[in-house]
Order: C-alpha cells, then sequence, then structure tokens
C-alpha cells in the first residue's frame, strides 16, 4: 500500500499558529490532525477575582479582529446574572457596534485572507498589484467597519466604550451622520462585492455537518436568539452545556466541540443558511442574483455568505443612523447581585459563548469561554478529510493548497481559540 | 503634513513607541506635526496617512541586539527588515507597507525608527532598560522631524 504524508508545518493567513498532518494510506485518510500548537492564554483564569466592570475591557483583548463579540458575550452573560434590563435604545446601539465588526472582520478576511485563495495569488500583497480596486475596495469597507467601531469604542482596535448596560457615551448625532453619508458613499462597494464573490469560481463539493446558529423571532440574529441547529436542536445559552460537549485531543490546545456526539458547523454560511427569511429585502433581492441555491451546504460559499453579511450590516447600520437620536444616557444603572449568567452572540466566525459565575459583590469567581473556532476544529477537519479524498489526483503543491483554501472558508481565529492547559501528572 | 505613529500597545515594553511618540506632543506645531498612537493596525495603517505625507513610525523592535539601539529604516526597507508578523491574521507592518508599495499608496516619505527592546517580556510593565532609553528614541525622532521640516 502506497502512502503518503502531507504536512503544512505553519498556517498562513489565519490568526495564530497552527500546522495540519495528513497521512495518506491508498485512497483513505489514516490520520489528519489540525494541530493548534498556539500557547494556551489562561484568559478564563484571569478573569476570576476580577470586578464586572473590567471583564468587557478585559475580554476585547481576546482578539484584535472580533472584540465586540468577546465584550457583547461578556456583557449580555454579566447582565443575565444580575438580572439587568436594558433599554431599546442600547439594544440599537449594540447592533450597531456588531455591524461594525462585522463590516470590518468580514471585509478584511474576504479581500487579504481569501481572496487571494479563489484568484491564485500567494497572499494580498501580490494580489494587490493585479486587482488594486478590489483590495481598495476592501480597504474601504474595512476602515468603514473600523469607523462605526471608533464612534461607538472609542478606537476601533481593543475598544473600550462598551460596558454591563450599554456604553459610557452614546455617539454625537453629528459623528453619526457624518459616518451615514460614508455608507451611503459605499452602497455600490458592497452590492459590487456581493456580485464578485458570486462569480468566483468555487470547487463543487457538500458538507453534511448540522449548521449551528442564533436564531431571532424577528431580526437577523447578532446579540440575542435561540442558539439552533439545521437539525433539528433548539435550545437557550443556558442550556448550551447541556449539548456541546467540548474535548481534548492531543495535538492541539485548542478543544474540540461536538453537539450530540457529532461535529458541527458555526460561522456565516450557517448563520444565512439557518436564517434566509431573517435577511433584510434588499439583501435577499442580491442573494437570489448569486446563482446559488440557498441554503448551501459548500464551505467555498462562506465568502459569499460573508458578503451577504456585509450587506446585512451596512443595511440595518445605514437604517439606524438614518433615525438616530443620542439619547440621554447611554447605559442602565447596575446593581450587581450573586449569580450565574450565560449568553451566546454571533461572532463574525460564528456564535461566541460565555459563561459567569459573580458574587456578591460582582466579582467573578468561575468564566467559561467558547468560541466559535473551537466549535469549528472539529468540522474543519471532518471537511478536510472528505476533501482529501476527493482530491487524490492533485499532487502534493495542489493538494497542500486546497486544503489551506478549505480551512481559510472557516476563518480560524486560533488565537481566540487556544485556551486549555495541557496538564502531564506523574505520580511516583 | 508630518504624521508620526506610535505603534505599540499599553503593556511591557511593548509601549515603547507610544511613550516617545507622547513625549513629542508640545514641541512642534500641531498643523505640521500630527501626533497619534495606534495598537495593532494592521492593514488599516494604510488609513492614517495620504500621497503627500511625510510618515514616521515609532515602534519597539525585538532582533536580540543590544537594548537602546535605535534602527532607521526608510521606505520598502521596512518590508525587508521587519519579520512576518504574528500579529492579527498575521498581517503587520511589513506585511501593510507591501500591501501600500503593491497598492502605490506608500506616502511622499516613509521612515521607521525601532527601539531595540531585546527579548520581549510578558509582563505589564515596562522594564528599566527600556524605559531609560525612551529618550533616545524621542531624539532621534525628534531630530528627522526637524530635518524633514527644513526640506
Amino acid at each position: 500500500m502506497t502512502e503518503r504524508r502531507i504536512e503544512i508545518p505553519i498556517l498562513t493567513r489565519v490568526e495564530g499558529e497552527g500546522a495540519l498532518y495528513v497521512r495518506i494510506e491508498g485512497e483513505r485518510v489514516a490520520d489528519l490532525r489540525l494541530n493548534i500548537f498556539e500557547p494556551p492564554r489562561f484568559f478564563e483564569k484571569f478573569l476570576e477575582g476580577r470586578s464586572w466592570k473590567e471583564i468587557p475591557d478585559m475580554v476585547a483583548r481576546i482578539c484584535g479582529i472580533c472584540p465586540v463579540a468577546y465584550q457583547m458575550s461578556a456583557v449580555h452573560a454579566i447582565e443575565a446574572a444580575f438580572g439587568a434590563v436594558i433599554t431599546p435604545e442600547i439594544r440599537t446601539l449594540r447592533r450597531l457596534y456588531y455591524c461594525g465588526e462585522w463590516l470590518e472582520s468580514h471585509s478584511m478576511h474576504i479581500h487579504l485572507l481569501a481572496a487571494p485563495d479563489f484568484l491564485g495569488f500567494p497572499d494580498a500583497m501580490a494580489m494587490a498589484q493585479e486587482y488594486p480596486d478590489i483590495v481598495r475596495r476592501g480597504l474601504r469597507l474595512q476602515g468603514l467597519g473600523n469607523r462605526i467601531l471608533s464612534m461607538m469604542g472609542g478606537r476601533s482596535v481593543h475598544p473600550v466604550g462598551a460596558r454591563v448596560g450599554g456604553f459610557y457615551h452614546a455617539p454625537d448625532e453629528s459623528e453619526a451622520r457624518e459616518i451615514l453619508a460614508r455608507l451611503r458613499e459605499a452602497a455600490q462597494d458592497v452590492e459590487d462585492l456581493v456580485r464578485w464573490t458570486a462569480e468566483l469560481k468555487v470547487p463543487s463539493i457538500t458538507r453534511n455537518a448540522p449548521f449551528v446558529s442564533l436564531r431571532h423571532a424577528h431580526d437577523y440574529p447578532m446579540n440575542e436568539g435561540r442558539v439552533i441547529s439545521s437539525d433539528g436542536l433548539n435550545i437557550t445559552a443556558d442550556e448550551f452545556e447541556d449539548h456541546v460537549e467540548e474535548r481534548q485531543v492531543s495535538y492541539s490546545t485548542a478543544l474540540h466541540a461536538h453537539i450530540n456526539g457529532r461535529p458541527y458547523w458555526v460561522g456565516p454560511l450557517a448563520r444565512v443558511n439557518n436564517n434566509l427569511d431573517r435577511l433584510p429585502e434588499q439583501t435577499i433581492h442580491l442573494l437570489k442574483q448569486t446563482g446559488i441555491a440557498w441554503p448551501s451546504r459548500n464551505p467555498y460559499h462562506s465568502i459569499v455568505a460573508r458578503a451577504l453579511e456585509i450587506h446585512v450590516a451596512f443595511t440595518e447600520a445605514t437604517t439606524i443612523l438614518e433615525n438616530y437620536h443620542r439619547p440621554e444616557k447611554a447605559y442602565v444603572e447596575i446593581e450587581p447581585r450573586a449569580g450565574i449568567g450565560m449568553a451566546c452572540t454571533e461572532a463574525p466566525r460564528g456564535i461566541l459563548w460565555h459563561r459567569y459565575e459573580l458574587d456578591s459583590a460582582g466579582l467573578v469567581k468561575t468564566a467559561r469561554i467558547v468560541p466559535p473556532t473551537s466549535q469549528n476544529q472539529a468540522q474543519i477537519e471532518a471537511d478536510l478529510r472528505e476533501s482529501v479524498e476527493e482530491d487524490l489526483s492533485l499532487n502534493d503543491a495542489a493538494l497542500r493548497a486546497r486544503l489551506e483554501a478549505g480551512i481559510r472558508n472557516y476563518d480560524p481565529c486560533i488565537s481566540c481559540s487556544t485556551h486549555f492547559l495541557k496538564l502531564t501528572v506523574e505520580r511516583t | 503634513m508630518i504624521r508620526v505613529i506610535g505603534l505599540g500597545s499599553p503593556w511591557g515594553d511593548d509601549q515603547a513607541g507610544w511613550l516617545a511618540a507622547e513625549d513629542l506632543r508640545g514641541m512642534f506645531d500641531e498643523e505640521y506635526v500630527e501626533i497619534k498612537l495606534l495598537d495593532c493596525p494592521g492593514p488599516s495603517l494604510l488609513e492614517h496617512w495620504r500621497a503627500e505625507d511625510s510618515v514616521l513610525l515609532l515602534d519597539a523592535v525585538s532582533s536580540k541586539s543590544e537594548v537602546g539601539l535605535i534602527y532607521n529604516l526608510e521606505g520598502e526597507d521596512i518590508i525587508y527588515y521587519t519579520a512576518p508578523s504574528l500579529s492579527s491574521h498575521g498581517f503587520g507592518l511589513a506585511e501593510a507597507v507591501a500591501l501600500a508599495t503593491g497598492l502605490d499608496a506608500l506616502p511622499q516619505r516613509l521612515c521607521l525608527l525601532g527601539l531595540e527592546i531585546g527579548d520581549p517580556h510578558n509582563t505589564m510593565a515596562l522594564s528599566p532598560q527600556t524605559e531609560g532609553s525612551i529618550a533616545k528614541l524621542t531624539k532621534a525622532a525628534h531630530d528627522k522631524i526637524r530635518r524633514w521640516l527644513s526640506e
């Protein structure tokens, strides 16, 4: 029997440090490991003993690309523990904040990380020389997302404006008008982006893992909703721990998550598939022009789903800012009390679940964070196993490129996902 | 316009670029010299300059050389003499400058002044060695700005 080994020692165009190892025996994958070797970061442990007031700023440091998601899951979970209820105005501002993050994160991923795979370049720097207008569009849209984040969070990277109960300050109406004008200027970019991603040539493949996302009663999900799956799961964030099992694997510092013993799939494609009837009317119009049969089970359509979500964020941010009046107060008063709170929000890469146990002074006793990349990790491996067997005729270099692109379909954020400590105990 | 951009974070020796940039505040007319601090800007660094600008980047550098050494890298040299980044999604200073080069979007003048910090320490506080070297970075930046203003 012939044996073939494919190794990608360092994954590029993903956040964090990981590698891929594949051993093929004959026409079968004998072993495949997405090896995440980035050191664990112990964030959950850092949070213990800290005041509820500090948590939003601390968790914003977990990720430079999706700090809003960490802040939003944290504030919702702590508000649940304290029994706090926010106002409709604060809810709207939080959605605007999330729109900024989706715009920023998805634009960066599409143009600078994923597009080189589809257009045959080693990286965005090389691609910029032949497709400068495409890259410039990405930078414009990313900049627009960053501008919204700066307005809400004080700065676009590791923002500090969010607090439990709302925001420290609501944006000035003049600043809101300035951003609204920039959004209106970006309308053509956003529509062009959806059409451009839909025209990219992609492999025709199908993967059958369940799609897991939030689902809200009437909105496209961002901050709230039930956790649902395409095969019938329908639970609250409080029930998440009863259904999701995290397992250690020897070769990864990130945990593998399963629901009912199966890998599952979170992120933009899962969200779009599970919430087709929650998309804004204008986005549905664009979706129908993609020529894709939705819901799609092709992971290469993740780039189209990201573009559609940029359109969702653009549409919603525009509507919010058109109707914006600065609220008198951007937060509700918070009274800490002992309790446990859980919340799940939709990070750009998929559902992000937080659980906090707090004492009567509002100090964190325990924290648990389940990020989207660790939820996707088992599914990424399952997807790649099928890819290897489908593409055995490719030479090693081409197969390596195909598998790297396959990983990037999930836009893994390895730094977010590495937080378990491998502990060896020897007893004598 | 001369734009001075301190790169770094509030933690440990990574503060060096921010502290030197802060020290420059008040030394020059704000009409001609803008000072700002950025934390992991990645590709959005390109939003912070225009083609006609002179841009001075101040950053901590770790190349295991003597602490306090000042590096002066001009234009595209920044791409070749700085290591591939470990920052967000592998998109750091070298990649941002390479992207600007590919897009023909470099500013008129671009210079990185780096302060060698030795082995980066994972602590919240500035090390005494780096703290004692910040003034050298500030002076090098001050001299560069004066030269640009006089040209």
